[in-house]
């Protein structure tokens, strides 16, 4: 296992997991989120591809209402 | 036609998401009140319990407009920012920096810095901002593509409290100003409009009354009365009487 801060909280998850892993993971529908580690934004066709490291901080945003 | 950055819109009210009961009267509010770019906030995901995105109910032909809500300082604008274009909203940006929360003021300088950082970036820049006629030159050198000078605190309905500001404002500014904030009634959109704002931006208003698409309607009528009436250069009030018929005796010529 490693640690990551998922949106600011600690979270452990399996080595070598994809961030479309640690979406599957959280539940999540893929399509209504943006992912961002380490400040960097991740691109939908790269979440595949991105494999998480121990310490990564790992943002997931939405779009919500707002004025 | 309200020209914002490279695009062109003719309808001059502003909308936004928030505070809808329900998302589906976006649309409908939308159709109604011909409202061309509306409002939209970022958040974490809140991963006990996730929310619907936003983005669902908005017709792919509305310019979207993501807030900088919940920044505190200019950084974290810019980075809320370019989240909101990486993530394909386009490169308007409505920044918005508060730390102030029980008038939820906007922090002018913060918003300064955060427009010279994000015009420079290619973002269409559209500040939210306490009226002040420096603050707005300065954002004007900065790149902001419009202003957006609050009429009274957000959602409180109040009107144009700022009135006499926003008229310094927009008789000095280079870049179209928007009435942002506090708008709760038609009758405040239309004097805005009459004023010479060149659009406002209507949320709480609209969002929170009981059918968000016939007051939307109400809100466009009203800023389209407000537009003509600007533009067909009323007459100032005067203090006596002046009459409107001839003023001879009606058989004695």
């Amino acid at each position: 296992m490693i640690k990551i801060k998922l949106n600011n909280k600690d979270k452990d998850i399996e080595e070598n997991s994809s961030i479309s892993a640690l979406i599957e993971l959280l539940e999540l529908n893929p399509h209504s989120i943006v992912t961002e580690v380490n400040l960097n934004i991740i691109q939908k066709d790269k979440r595949e591809d991105y494999i998480l490291n121990d310490g990564d901080k790992v943002e997931i945003i939405t779009f919500l209402g707002g004025g | 036609m309200l020209k914002i950055g490279d695009k062109e819109f003719s309808s001059r009210l502003l909308s936004g998401t928030g505070k809808f009961r329900d998302k589906n009267d976006i649309k409908k509010m939308l159709e109604k009140s011909g409202s061309q770019i509306i409002t939209i906030a970022l958040r974490r995901v809140n991963l006990e319990n996730p929310q619907d995105n936003v983005l669902n109910y908005i017709p792919k032909h509305i310019t979207l407009l993501p807030n900088t809500s919940g920044a505190r300082n200019a950084d974290e604008a810019v980075r809320i920012a370019n989240i909101a274009r990486e993530a394909g909203c386009g490169d308007f940006i409505k920044i918005e920096v508060i730390h102030d929360a029980k008038y939820l003021m906007p922090d002018n300088e913060e918003t300064i810095k955060a427009t010279k950082i994000l015009a420079k970036d290619g973002f269409t820049v559209l500040p939210y901002i306490m009226p002040d006629i420096v603050t707005c030159k300065k954002l004007e050198d900065a790149g902001a593509s419009v202003v957006m000078p609050l009429g009274s605190p957000i959602g409180s309905n109040a009107g144009l409290q700022t009135k006499s500001i926003l008229e310094m404002i927009i008789e000095n500014s280079n870049i179209p100003v928007i009435v942002d904030a506090g708008i709760g009634l038609p009758s405040h959109a239309a004097n805005a409009m009459e004023i010479g704002a060149d659009a406002v931006l209507i949320n709480t208003a609209i969002a929170t009354s009981s059918n968000p698409a016939l007051a939307g309607e109400a809100f466009s009528l009203a800023v389209r009365a407000g537009r003509m009436a600007y533009l067909s250069k009323l007459q100032k009030q005067s203090q006596y009487a002046n009459a409107s018929s001839p003023l001879t005796g009606f058989l004695n010529l």
